[in-house]
């Protein structure tokens, strides 16, 4: 029987493997593959991986997203304005400097009800210019899938980028209570269960949908492309 | 003997499946076409073909929707009326597949190649380069050879490349890649002496010019059918009867390959002799038992719905001579002679193939039970001693807590586990998944969307653990990583 400490704050590096141990799936937090757990478990936080998997825009022909468009149409525009790149894992992705992509965590993450993280970049590439997310780094409770990097480079160099490679860290905050909405069941969840990097689908919130219901006009396009 | 309602629903999901793919293939296709012909294209297939596909579709979904309303079981007249809806489905499809050939821009996935790797690193001696290519079927051939021989006009050296073919719709589902196994053997230049040694194992039983050729041709089937069997086990065995049945031909003899109700048996019989242990798994035993079935009566109503040839044979033989080979071939099944090749073939590939039959079926329970929690299973943690939770409670030292890292650490799994994995947690779920998703929805289009979702995701799932695996097995080649 694991007893589980009632301090609330950050988990410390004992407090997240005993959730990682925990006999009861409910209350377990899963990180996999957990590749070098001795490299990665720091003191408060688990350091993870780059994925294999990479969306990179092909603006050449793109003015811009209309949020008020048919959802169907935008992610079919979205598709053709995307590639996605699988590199093999000897293979590398070179980020020139203020190029953005999106990235994926090599691990699967899930968080149990009561437990939220923030993911953030490290340190050692964050002096080269690397970051790895730009606004959107909190994990809500219940979350299940990899987590998407918003990777940028804002050095002066083109940076190399190796599968496998430790880029960014996870820390762990225990909720006052456990939520009763968990992510996945949020009818708003447009992320749950991701593997693979996921294309922002923002124009499915609900306040788009009342406005493509009220029939506001939509920007005049021939303006934006000239 | 399974019932008709399982059968149909079986193959049923199959077409749709089928369908599915062919539009997420033409979807991602033309994402990566640009200009006028990519519109032409778009509305050419996925508003045309696509769409008649689905209205096909929906027309046995209604009918199969009435027909088993209120729990009934399907008629006789019921069972092959919806076979023969479905059985069309499939020819639609396999027509739509050939005439999609030139669409080749999209790229292969590195998954397949690191299959292919672990597939290769399983056969003793040195083997082939392979490339891998979109066709539609599963193929293989000895492409640049023959182009310097041609061009040249005399024999190069080391300018053999085998292309290994996958069917475009295929791309994304690993667990059809099982064909591989089967392809890549045929290229492996051993199988001819190791036919040979077989063949002088039965002497005269063997007589004429027509039995010794099939001995040769369809025997490199059933001994690639055992590499197989030995590589994905399982895996391999459910991928060629669900293979068989969107190829929608279960019976027919032609002379390169045997038919494939007969193949089908012979794996099974392997299966069993091979899974001694097997009484102590049962959803194992009645897996292996329920597709044999599901193989039986698709033969049977395929025999009585529709018109198919029984025989297949070169058009150029005169009837004499076609009689022969008939003959030739009733006799090497009704002699038992592919069983034995299996057999004989078993014994003697295990020299020459490295993996065995994949036993630990306590494993990949487990595994299967991560996937239907949609975890992906790309490695595993040892079982843990339950006296390790009083321990996490009494941590002194930095030492036990370094300690306690080994208990967390993760071991790759072996692609072969893994597909066996996945398709050990299709087989239990599909048919449930297929009811709940698309069967029992309202609405024809929201059925075939969220069953679509459904598959796309394990597609997701099984690809990220392959690729993770990989990747997992690299950084424990490149050693200590440090701390």
């Amino acid at each position: 029987m694991i007893i589980l400490y009632n301090n609330r704050g950050i988990l410390n590096e004992i407090e997240i493997i005993k959730r990682m141990l925990h006999q009861d799936p409910d209350k377990r937090i899963v990180i996999t593959p957990l590749i070098d757990p001795k490299t990665q478990i720091n003191p408060s936080s688990v350091d993870l991986r780059l994925g294999t998997h990479f969306k990179i825009s092909r603006s050449t022909k793109f003015t811009h997203i209309e949020p008020l468009d048919d959802p169907k149409e935008i992610r079919k525009k979205l598709a053709h304005y995307t590639e996605d790149v699988h590199l093999d894992p000897s293979d590398y992705f070179v980020l020139h400097p203020f190029e953005f992509v999106l990235g994926t965590t090599l691990e699967f993450i899930k968080l149990p009800y009561d437990i939220a993280a923030r993911l953030e970049g490290r340190s050692s590439w964050g002096r080269i210019g690397l970051q790895i997310h730009s606004t959107a780094g909190f994990v809500d409770p219940g979350y299940k899938g990899t987590l998407t990097f918003e990777l940028e480079n804002i050095g002066k160099s083109p940076i190399k980028l190796y599968p496998g490679i430790r880029i960014a860290q996870i820390s762990f905050y225990y909720l006052t209570d456990e939520t009763k909405i968990p992510y996945p069941q949020k009818k708003s969840a447009k992320y749950a269960g991701s593997i693979e990097a996921k294309s922002s689908s923002f124009y499915e919130d609900p306040e788009f949908e009342i406005l493509r219901n009220r029939n506001i006009p939509k920007e005049d396009k021939s303006k934006l492309s000239s | 003997m399974i019932d008709d309602n399982k059968l149909i629903k079986t193959i049923f999901a199959e077409a749709v499946e089928m369908t599915i793919r062919l539009e997420t293939y033409l979807y991602s296709s033309f994402s990566n076409l640009e200009g006028r012909s990519a519109k032409i294209l778009e509305n050419y297939y996925l508003n045309g073909t696509i769409k008649v596909l689905k209205e096909k579709l929906e027309k046995n979904w209604r009918y199969y929707k009435i027909k088993t309303n209120s729990n009934n079981s399907l008629s006789s007249n019921a069972t092959n009326r919806l076979f023969k809806g479905i059985y069309n489905v499939f020819s639609n499809l396999k027509w739509a597949n050939m005439r999609i050939d030139f669409l080749k821009n999209i790229s292969i996935r590195p998954e397949i190649y690191l299959l292919q790797n672990d597939i290769i690193k399983c056969f003793k001696g040195n083997f082939l380069n392979f490339n891998i290519s979109l066709k539609n079927e599963y193929n293989y051939e000895e492409c640049l050879e023959d182009l310097n021989q041609t061009i040249s006009g005399e024999n190069i050296e080391n300018s053999t490349i085998i292309l290994l073919f996958i069917p475009q719709i295929e791309i994304n589902n690993p667990l059809m890649w099982t064909h591989l196994a089967h392809e890549i053997t045929h290229a492996y230049e051993e199988l001819n002496n190791i036919l040979k040694e077989i063949r002088r194992e039965f002497g005269k039983e063997i007589e004429g010019i027509h039995q010794e050729r099939l001995f040769e041709y369809w025997g490199r089937e059933i001994l690639a059918d055992v590499v197989g069997l030995r590589l994905f086990d399982l895996g391999y065995y459910i991928s060629f009867i669900l293979f068989s049945i969107r190829a929608g031909d279960m019976i027919t003899k032609c002379e390169n390959h045997p038919p494939h109700l007969e193949r089908i048996e012979i794996m099974k019989d392997l299966l069993y002799k091979e899974f001694r242990d097997i009484r102590e798994f049962p959803n194992i035993k009645n897996i292996i038992d329920d597709y044999r079935d599901i193989a039986k009566r698709y033969a049977d109503l395929e025999k009585t719905n529709v018109n198919i040839h029984q025989h297949y044979i070169r058009n150029e033989v005169n009837p004499e001579e076609r009689r022969n080979i008939e003959n030739a071939m009733e006799k090497l099944i009704e002699n038992g002679i592919l069983k034995k090749i299996s057999e004989i073939g078993n014994i003697k590939l295990g020299n020459f193939i490295k993996c065995i039959f994949i036993k630990d079926f306590n494993k990949l329970n487990k595994l299967k039970t991560e996937l239907k929690n949609g975890f992906i299973i790309s490695s595993s943690r040892k079982d843990l001693n339950s006296s390790i939770f009083d321990k996490i409670d009494n941590i002194r030292t930095n030492q036990e807590v370094y300690d306690l890292f080994n208990y967390i650490r993760e071991e790759p799994n072996s692609v072969f586990e893994i597909i066996n994995a996945g398709w050990l947690y299709r087989t239990e779920n599909h048919l449930g998944n297929f009811e709940n998703y698309f069967i029992n929805n309202e609405s024809f289009e929201k059925g075939y969307n969220d069953y679509k979702n459904h598959i796309l995701k394990y597609d997701d799932i099984l690809l990220k653990s392959i690729e993770n695996s990989e990747l997992h097995r690299f950084f424990i080649e490149l050693g200590d990583l440090g701390g």
